[in-house]
């Protein structure tokens, strides 16, 4: 059965809804990813196979297909490694279907399951807003997508913190928007003469 | 000294020009702590920066810094050393607000409505206006060093100022300026009767946005002005674009001011920051 998730790719400013559709079925043992992945979309695989182990998740011996569609739109960027581990997640049968398919999910995988901040936070949870979807981005990021107001950010810090969080083990609070920066060091009209 | 304190007395960020401008930084990863900047951007490139630099591109098309600087202002310093295809490519963004780059495998949109500002020397020297220290070349060399900056980029800039040196016995002076915070609350006054003018014509906010009939219509001059006007644009050979940046630039003296209409004054000083550095034809 395939397992969706969803992501964004950028345009411009404009975030387009990218679906992530994984298939674990039988056949020779591998891991793909299709759909016009550019260099760091395709190491995507090695660091979801290592943030998966370091969760004690090993691989199953079978067929894993990862599709990104539109697949004719170009997916730059390292923001795919969440969507992708999510969607694998899903299709393991390790966190709910419909659970995984209810979010936008962006962010970058370290080896350890550690989730990185990635650029374009804002973007996503404006198109995630758009869509009535929730927001999954790594913790730093949170802060930053929350200002859109109309979404919810679920912003975990590890994997594993995602995992328990849509398993139902440890419910995450959605983040909150970041504080407003004032004037930080302003320059004055008056300290200029002549 | 004095562009970067530019954004000091502009009024803050609108809640949605502050997400818009936060997208293009959010983009980049300029964005702190996830914290959005209530402050208007100031970007500030060296003149060694690259066209895709300055107007955004390179392989994935990022955005520049003119993009950066959306809602803000980009200072330019030592203009007439930025190369000329840079330069160049500020016309069309500067007129329109936005920027498209194209390039084989993407074709993107960034919004760009940043205020231009621009310092140079007056020479390559530096002495133009200083008889004792000035080189053998002047005037000449100056108007070389100005003539890097092509005509059709001079007319769009619509204050333009000569800022003689600061003799360094005036250093010592104490602080005699304006604070930003009085500057500000006039620039803020001024901007609220331009948003109540504006309040039924959606593709305008600022005086700058005025265009046909909306410009003909709430900045026409008195009599006494449009003659002054029409005296300065034959005398000085003044752009159609010149003409109405003229007028522009007049409205926003009058509102400063507090005047309802547009009276000889406001165009004499409009008219005063366009023709510093220009020669009669």
């Amino acid at each position: 059965m395939v397992a969706l998730a969803y992501t964004v790719a950028f345009e411009g400013i404009e975030a387009r809804l990218v679906e992530v559709q994984c298939a674990v079925t039988t056949g020779i043992p591998a891991f793909s990813i299709v759909g016009l992945p550019d260099k760091a979309v395709s190491e995507a695989r090695e660091r979801v196979r290592a943030a998966l182990t370091a969760m004690a998740i090993a691989l199953p011996s079978k067929r894993i297909t990862v599709n990104l569609s539109p697949a004719d739109l170009p997916k730059e960027g390292s923001h795919f490694d969440l969507p992708i581990a999510l969607a694998l997640l899903a299709a393991l049968d390790i966190i709910p279907h419909d659970e995984a398919a209810q979010t936008v999910a962006l962010g970058e995988l370290s080896l350890d399951g550690t989730l990185v901040p990635v650029v374009g936070a804002l973007p996503a949870a404006m198109a995630a807003a758009q869509e009535d979807r929730t927001l999954l981005c790594p913790q730093a990021c949170g802060a930053e997508a929350a200002w859109v107001g109309t979404v919810k950010v679920i912003a975990p810090r590890t994997l594993s913190e995602m995992v328990r969080h849509f398993s139902g083990q440890s419910a995450l609070h959605p983040s909150e928007p970041g504080e407003v920066l004032g004037k930080i060091g302003a320059r004055d009209l008056s300290e200029v003469k002549g | 000294m004095l562009a970067a304190r530019i954004p000091g007395i502009l009024p803050p960020l609108t809640p949605t020009e502050a997400l818009e401008t936060s997208m293009i930084h959010s983009l980049s990863g300029l964005l702190d702590e996830g914290g959005i900047n209530r402050e208007r951007p100031f970007r500030e490139p060296h003149h060694t920066a690259s066209m895709a630099a300055i107007v955004g591109g390179g392989r994935s098309a990022k955005p520049g810094e003119i993009s950066l600087a959306h809602n803000g202002v980009l200072f330019m310093d030592e203009f007439p050393e930025f190369p000329r295809t840079v330069l160049e490519t500020l016309r069309q963004p500067i007129e329109t607000g936005e920027v498209v780059v194209a390039r084989a495998n993407a074709h993107v949109r960034y919004p760009c409505r940043f205020m231009l500002v621009a310092a140079a020397n007056p020479c390559k020297c530096g002495y133009l206006s200083d008889p004792a220290r000035a080189c053998a070349r002047v005037p000449i060399c100056g108007e070389d060093y100005m003539g890097r900056i092509s005509g059709p980029l001079m007319d769009r800039f619509d204050l333009r100022v000569e800022v003689p040196p600061v003799a360094f016995t005036d250093l010592d002076l104490p602080e005699a300026g304006e604070s930003s915070a009085d500057v500000a609350a006039r620039v803020d006054q001024a901007r609220r009767v331009q948003s109540e003018r504006f309040a039924d014509h959606p593709l305008a906010r600022v005086n700058a946005d005025m265009e046909g009939h909306l410009l003909d219509e709430m900045a026409r001059p008195d009599t006494e002005g449009r003659a002054l006007l029409v005296k300065v644009a034959e005398r000085f050979g003044l752009s159609a674009r010149g003409y109405h940046r003229v007028l522009r630039v007049a409205r926003t003296i009058a509102d400063l001011e507090g005047a309802e209409d547009v009276r000889k004054p406001h165009v004499a000083e409009a008219v005063s920051y366009r023709l510093a550095m220009t020669k009669e034809v």
